[in-house]
């Protein structure tokens, strides 16, 4: 497992966009892919941000906590305060950031497994507390009427970011291609060859002068704080939000899942599971299994696992290699 | 350098270690000087390897102090130790399995030192190193295809390739034919002349002979003696803690 310059996994990504970009061209009228290539996105960036931290050698089964809590936080900010959902979905994303410290401060000397656990039984902690404090978070009904994001204005131009679907695509495709960025450097700067070091071997990276607690935490901030963000951003975009849904396990879960059926050491491996999986799942599997459609991701998994142990992304790359 | 000669490089001040109840090093006391090769003999689970991990930060001491040139070390972190000039080779090689030989030393070049610069930038110099060791063969092997003398090899190639003045070699030579320990006796050579202070792990005693101006010698986590290599390795406690007590002859 060498890890390779954004080479072949991003022309088929770009592929990909750009069957998703130009399919609504050719059939006008219909938001539906919009939608979907928005939501893609949004879970492209959820796959990038956990992977971030993955990168490290740490599986997290509790993403689903800094999702939930970016949520909650931007929407409740929003809702007692009065602040723009431009500055609560920051807010979203530090509240996340706060508990990625927590995590590192209690989690700090667990591995493999025991983190795995540690972090998938974290997620009660912020579920059971919004679920409980009925009068701040109005309980298990959740949150409803959450304000969308407000127009923004570019001189003349007024973008519609709540309405126009066209624009909340843009937004979406745009907030996927930073953390995209973040992720391209947590693979391949000095910050990158660090990641790796410490997940090929902690011990041999500390003696040869790597910071390993500060690798380790500068990860987790990143994934905890972009996590946060797409759960706020979310939260704004679905206009409601319940603790059984946004600290539930596919929160958890689908990150994990994209990013392995994608390519876990590839820089655009998660974006590229995020952008086949979601479509094929909304579009293919939803209109011909409307009950069970989800299984499709259980499916994902074991054939990936079976099959791609590195992802699609590397075995497309090595198709091509040998060809 | 008259006088370099003679400064302390390295100083243990009393080091105890308790694994859970298990006293592994009791009351350790020694000092390297600048530019000396030392090496610490004793026969399993002596305590050797437990000593390398205190003095590189990687296990804190129940008792006592590690000073490195006058500065006490012994709470600091490994990364910072690494920093400091202490580089290290582990007995059993821990290679970055998923880089290159090059790249495992480029790694070392760019970390090694606080501001390493960019890894790119390290090629040339890698390759030198990777040339001493004659590893130049293998420099675009993955490591984890290398053979076991090959990693020992790249293990020291990686801690040289931290720019330490203090260089710590765990069993470098277990299990190798005369020959290759030959070209280590030449390396080790080597490397004092480049001004580096060696401290050397060896079980089987194959090299310390050879090169060390002086021999430590441990046994059940004590030092029983220390001094030239020929009066420690004559020494009867360090000869009855290789080949068990000697016992007086059966008479009726």
């Amino acid at each position: 497992m060498r890890i390779s310059k954004p080479g072949l996994s991003s022309f088929l990504v770009l592929v990909v966009a750009s069957v998703f970009i130009a399919w609504p061209v050719f059939s006008t009228g219909s938001g539906i892919y919009y939608r979907v290539l928005s939501l893609a996105c949004l879970y492209g960036a959820l796959a990038l941000s956990w992977n971030i931290l993955a990168l490290t050698g740490s599986i997290s089964l509790g993403h689903a906590a800094f999702f939930g809590l970016g949520a909650y936080g931007s929407a409740l900010a929003c809702q007692y305060w009065h602040w723009s959902p431009y500055v609560t979905i920051f807010l979203g994303g530090i509240i996340g950031c706060l508990y990625g410290l927590v995590w590192h401060l209690t989690f700090r000397k667990l591995r493999g497994a025991a983190f795995a656990l540690a972090t998938l039984a974290s997620v009660e902690i912020p579920k059971v507390t919004i679920d409980n404090w009925d009068r701040v978070t109005s309980g298990s009904l959740g949150l409803i009427g959450i304000e969308g994001l407000p127009p923004v204005r570019l001189w003349s131009l007024t973008l519609d970011v709540d309405r126009n679907l066209q624009v909340q695509c843009f937004f979406l495709v745009l907030f996927a291609l930073s953390v995209l960025y973040i992720h391209v450097k947590a693979i391949s700067s000095r910050w990158g060859w660090a990641i790796r070091a410490v997940r090929e071997d902690e011990t041999a990276a500390s003696t040869l002068g790597v910071d390993v607690l500060r690798i380790r935490l500068q990860a987790l901030m990143a994934s905890a704080f972009l996590t946060g963000l797409g759960g706020a951003i979310y939260a704004h975009l679905m206009g409601s939000v319940e603790p059984a849904l946004v600290f539930g396990l596919h929160f958890s879960a689908l990150p994990l899942v994209l990013s392995i059926f994608g390519g876990r050491y590839l820089a655009l491996g998660p974006f590229l599971g995020a952008l086949i999986l979601y479509p094929a799942d909304q579009l293919i599997f939803h209109s011909w299994l409307p009950a069970g459609h989800a299984a499709l991701y259980g499916l994902v998994m074991v054939i990936t696992i079976l099959f791609f142990p590195h992802g699609i992304g590397e075995w497309v790359q090595q198709e091509t290699k040998s060809v | 350098m008259g006088s370099a000669r003679n400064e302390v490089c390295l100083e243990l001040q009393n080091i105890q270690v308790h694994f859970e109840q298990v006293l592994v090093l009791k009351d350790i006391n020694l000092s390297i000087r600048d530019n000396e090769i030392v090496s610490i003999i004793g026969p399993n689970g002596a305590g050797k390897s437990t000593l390398f991990n205190i003095i590189c930060g990687l296990i804190r001491p129940s008792r006592g102090r590690v000073l490195y040139y006058g500065q006490d070390i012994t709470r600091w972190p490994p990364h910072r130790i690494c920093h400091a000039g202490i580089g290290r080779a582990f007995q059993i090689a821990r290679p970055f399995g998923g880089m290159t030989s090059l790249e495992n030393v480029m790694f070392a070049f760019c970390f090694g030192k606080p501001k390493g610069g960019q890894y790119s930038l390290k090629r040339k110099e890698a390759l030198r190193l990777l040339d001493l060791l004659q590893l130049s063969q293998k420099a675009d092997l993955l490591a984890r295809e290398l053979t076991c003398s090959e990693l020992r090899r790249l293990e020291a190639a990686r801690a040289l390739a931290t720019q330490p003045k203090l260089l710590l070699l765990d069993e470098i030579v277990a299990g190798f034919s005369p020959q290759v320990i030959d070209q280590w006796v030449g390396l080790l050579k080597t490397f004092r002349d480049q001004g580096l202070t060696l401290l050397i792990i060896d079980h089987f005693l194959s090299l310390t002979a050879k090169v060390s101006d002086r021999l430590i010698a441990l046994h059940h986590g004590a030092k029983i003696t220390e001094g030239e290599p020929d009066s420690v390795l004559s020494n009867p406690e360090v000869i009855s803690a290789y080949l068990g007590e000697v016992r007086q002859p059966y008479r009726e």
